[in-house]
């Protein structure tokens, strides 16, 4: 994906001031009123927001206009980097997806031994052992020492 | 020469080895819970409330008072270490801490982190005992009128984060009051954003979106060794305390974060992250150096870490004189108090003389252990980055997951973050701020109950609420700090002109 910093704003600009718009309609949609009862209503200052997500939007795009020759041409994107993020990503919505079947611990142990031998490039061996421990490790420290009342999944039943 | 006397009282009651013991315990668990992603001090008093059954009053609030300014201290090392604030108080603390550490002064770094929280807490201390009946009283005065003006004075403080490009800043800025609005509506009742999802009626919390933007676009950007390289020679101690260059630049900043840390903290419900906010805004604005910060600048990391501390001495002075807590975590310690069958309030340095002496005095001992526990750790901490880049990053996204996961037990808010760790890394590479974004969702919901709460007292008269004293004052404040650099560019352009 090659995008340019010059692009990158340009597409800050159009998302600022399309997100802004769709506040605003949003706010009118679930009857949000500016001034309700003779009180500030609740949709006091999500117009406040919307008007201003959309005036910085075309703030943005108008300061492009006359900027775009200064603007670096190099691409913001580093093909790393978005794979490290696409992992993280993956590895995220596993972790909400596989909660309620094998648990929430078993699914960030996962979650290292992956990108431990993804991205990590480790052993298969040292992947699990650190996988392992970590599980271990915040067993010990959120279930066992601070009560957080993890989800076990199916082992629970 | 009654204080004096009434100090002494305190540590003759809290030289029992037991209390230092328990002192001890309290420091470094907040630490430890402080340097946790999503954990705060909160979290840490309710987990070792059950200890106090049966501990003498002075022994149990030792240790919870330690826990307290631990934790407080605790939340900066992740911030310098990782860019991953370990609670709100910290996020200011990235700004420079990480940076610094980037710059290979991740040591020295932490260890301003640590001399600044020990002299914001004990300067704190002093205020306490010498000022909590004048200052609590004043705090009385505080409603709603008040705190919108505080709030709006909070908010002055984007101005001085929008880095190069305003528009990207105030962007940022309102899409974070925008989320803090998401909910129920306090004064109608109705569902503002929340699309039928049981989750968002609460809200959303900013830690998950601080947690995210912060902590998981760094690690997204962190796909290879790093370059912060730690040699055996830099992390010995006298390579990771600051030089007297360093203090010349940091102690101005450190005086004035804790009086003005000390102050926010005693008024209810502003607490430490505003209060870390508000110092690093000033230091920021005050400083000879003022261009540099963001870049990894001494004063940066000293400025937001004394008021983080000096908050949380401020927040005892309204639960201890009033009976009002201030914060989570002084609620909580509130608590304990009441179940060792000692009763917070105006009378409680009469009633309970020797409980509340010895409480003054485990705050000074509590400083001491600090300084202790974080310079000794130093070097222990500073070996973190030594760890491969790839095995700190699988390590730090389990641990925000299970602190999001922790902070309501909730998948949702692990989605949150998620969803917020993505934002952030655009955000990140379009050179968009996200501090304005975090304090405005910090501030935001405050401002907006305050304001309609002011509102409806003063008859829907927004000229009486902001003509009541003390708001006046702090909103001519916010006015000037605010607009008082480009009004002053101004008339300079205008002189030069004429």
């Amino acid at each position: 994906m090659r995008v340019t910093f010059t692009q990158g704003n340009r597409l800050l600009g159009g998302f600022s001031t399309i997100c802004g718009v769709v506040i605003l309609i949003l706010t009118k949609y679930q009857n949000l009123q500016l001034v309700q009862d003779d009180k500030m209503g609740p949709g006091f200052f999500p117009t406040i927001c919307g008007i201003a997500i959309t005036l910085c939007g075309i703030l943005l795009l108008l300061d492009l206009q006359g900027n775009d020759k200064k603007e670096t041409e190099d691409n913001i994107f580093n093909a790393n980097e978005l794979k490290n993020l696409l992992l993280f990503v993956v590895m995220g919505i596993s972790t909400l997806f596989l909660t309620p079947l094998i648990g929430l611990l078993p699914c960030l142990g996962l979650c290292v031994i992956a990108y431990l031998k993804i991205q990590g490039r480790e052993t298969w061996r040292k992947a699990i052992i650190i996988g392992i421990c970590m599980t271990v490790f915040l067993y010990i420290l959120f279930v066992a020492f601070l009560h957080v009342p993890v989800p076990y999944g199916l082992m629970e039943s | 020469m009654e204080l004096l006397q009434n100090l002494a009282l305190g540590f003759s009651i809290l030289a029992d080895p037991m209390n230092i013991l328990y002192s001890l315990l309290g420091v470094v668990f907040g630490v430890i819970i402080g340097a946790l992603p999503g954990l705060g001090p909160s979290v840490g008093i309710a987990v070792l409330l059950p200890m106090c059954y049966g501990l003498q009053p002075v022994s149990a609030l030792a240790m919870l008072c330690g826990i307290y300014y631990g934790a407080m201290y605790g939340g900066s090392i992740t911030s310098i270490l990782i860019n991953t604030p370990g609670d709100s108080a910290a996020i200011m603390t990235t700004l420079d801490g990480y940076p610094m550490a980037k710059k290979g002064q991740a040591g020295k770094a932490l260890g301003m982190a640590c001399l600044a929280s020990v002299i914001g807490g004990t300067i704190s201390v002093v205020l306490f005992m010498t000022l909590s009946p004048i200052i609590s009283n004043f705090a009385t005065k505080f409603g709603p009128s008040e705190y919108f003006a505080l709030m709006v004075l909070g908010l002055t403080s984007i101005a001085g984060m929008t880095g190069k490009s305003p528009a990207k800043g105030f962007l940022a800025a309102f899409l974070g009051l925008f989320i803090s609005g998401i909910g129920i509506d306090l004064v109608f009742g109705s569902t503002k954003f929340v699309f039928d999802n049981v989750n968002l009626y609460s809200g959303i919390d900013f830690v998950p979106v601080a947690m995210g933007l912060f902590g998981i676009a760094e690690i997204v950007c962190n796909y290879e060794n790093n370059n912060i390289t730690v040699d055996k020679e830099s992390i010995k101690l006298k390579n990771l305390l600051p030089s007297r260059e360093d203090w010349k630049y940091s102690l101005p900043h450190i005086g004035r974060g804790t009086i003005l840390g000390f102050i926010i903290g005693m008024l209810p419900g502003a607490g430490a992250t505003i209060a870390s906010f508000l110092s690093y805004d000033m230091a920021k604005r005050t400083s000879p150096r003022s261009e540099k910060f963001g870049t990894g600048i001494i004063e940066g990391v000293a400025a937001p870490e004394c008021a983080n501390n000096a908050s949380s001495m401020g927040a005892m002075v309204p639960m201890l004189t009033l009976g009002v807590p201030g914060s989570g975590a002084t609620a909580i310690m509130m608590g304990a108090l009441m179940m060792l069958g000692i009763s917070p309030g105006p009378s409680f340095f009469v009633n309970s003389r020797e409980v509340a002496w010895g409480l003054v005095a485990s705050m000074y001992l509590g400083n001491v252990i600090l300084v202790c526990v974080g310079l000794g750790a130093l070097s222990l901490f500073v070996r973190i980055l030594n760890v491969k880049t790839t095995t700190l990053n699988a390590i730090i996204f389990v641990f925000i997951l299970m602190g999001a996961y922790a902070l309501e037990n909730s998948l949702f808010t692990v989605g949150v973050t998620l969803f917020f760790g993505v934002l952030g890394y655009f955000l990140k590479k379009l050179q968009v701020p996200a501090a304005p974004m975090v304090l405005a969702l910090v501030l935001g919901a405050l401002t907006e109950t305050n304001l309609r709460q002011a509102l409806i007292i003063e008859s829907n008269n927004f000229f009486k609420v902001i003509s009541h004293p003390i708001a006046s004052v702090i909103l001519v404040v916010a006015v000037l700090l605010a607009f008082g650099t480009p009004i002053k560019n101004l008339i300079l352009k205008m002189r030069k002109s004429a």
